[in-house]
């Protein structure tokens, strides 16, 4: 189960399990972001080179435009995976 | 315990419930959980992607052994494919540098203790040894 929210204030709540099922669907919803936003993992479980797939890709075409995802509230599961696949060079992370 | 999945991103709901009952079952922590379904995920979505012709079914089993889990996958009709022989990533280039492909083996050599590739009779066969926490 997989569910991405956008809130008022723009910021994109992540829940359940981002894995490679939900990569296409999800890349369709950050495909709509055009500014910089905050990413709340609060409630994500789990993450897939799938969906660090989508979130790098998002990055890279933020950046272009100088504008970037933050990440927030990662579980220390995931922010493990995040520091293998050293992606804490790439994303700001809290 | 042992279960085959038809060869499809689409079964990855199927595979997670099938590892859920072993998690439960064994009590497995939060942590090794977690590793246990990405090593799954990783291995599972490179057969689909790496190997759409064959027409049979991908088998998983989950044992326990001790204070380790043993995850073994088989795939029939399999050209031979190690993951232990992939060339490292170089992770410390830039954003732009990046590219896509061999971040999820690349993770799930840093996160298994013990991975083993055979190529037997057409069939590659992976057994991961995780030491339990």
């Amino acid at each position: 189960m997989f569910s991405m929210t956008v809130g008022q204030s723009g910021e994109i709540l992540l829940s359940g399990r981002f894995d490679a099922a939900q990569a296409e669907e999800a890349l369709k919803t950050f495909n709509g972001l055009t500014s910089s936003a905050i990413v709340n993992f609060k409630d994500l479980e789990y993450i897939s080179s799938a969906g660090l797939g989508v979130l790098i890709a998002t990055q890279r075409r933020l950046k272009n435009t100088g504008q970037e995802l933050k990440l927030i509230n990662l579980n220390s599961h995931i922010r493990d995976v995040f520091r293998y696949a050293r992606f804490d060079l790439i994303f700001k992370i809290e | 315990m042992t279960r085959s999945f038809k060869r499809s991103i689409q079964s990855l709901p199927s595979v997670f419930e099938f590892l859920g009952e072993f998690i439960d079952k064994e009590r497995l922590s939060e942590g090794d959980a977690f590793t246990l379904r990405f090593a799954s995920e990783e291995l599972f979505t490179n057969l689909v992607k790496y190997n759409p012709e064959s027409p049979s079914d991908i088998a998983l089993s989950v044992t326990r052994d001790g204070s380790s889990a043993i995850l073994r996958i088989v795939d029939q009709q399999a050209q031979a494919f190690d993951p232990t022989k992939r060339p490292e990533l170089d992770l410390n280039k830039k954003l732009e540098e990046r590219r896509p492909g061999g971040l999820g083996i690349h993770l799930v050599k840093r996160m298994i203790d013990k991975i083993e590739y055979q190529h037997v009779d057409n069939k590659s066969i992976y057994t991961l040894t995780q030491h339990l926490e």
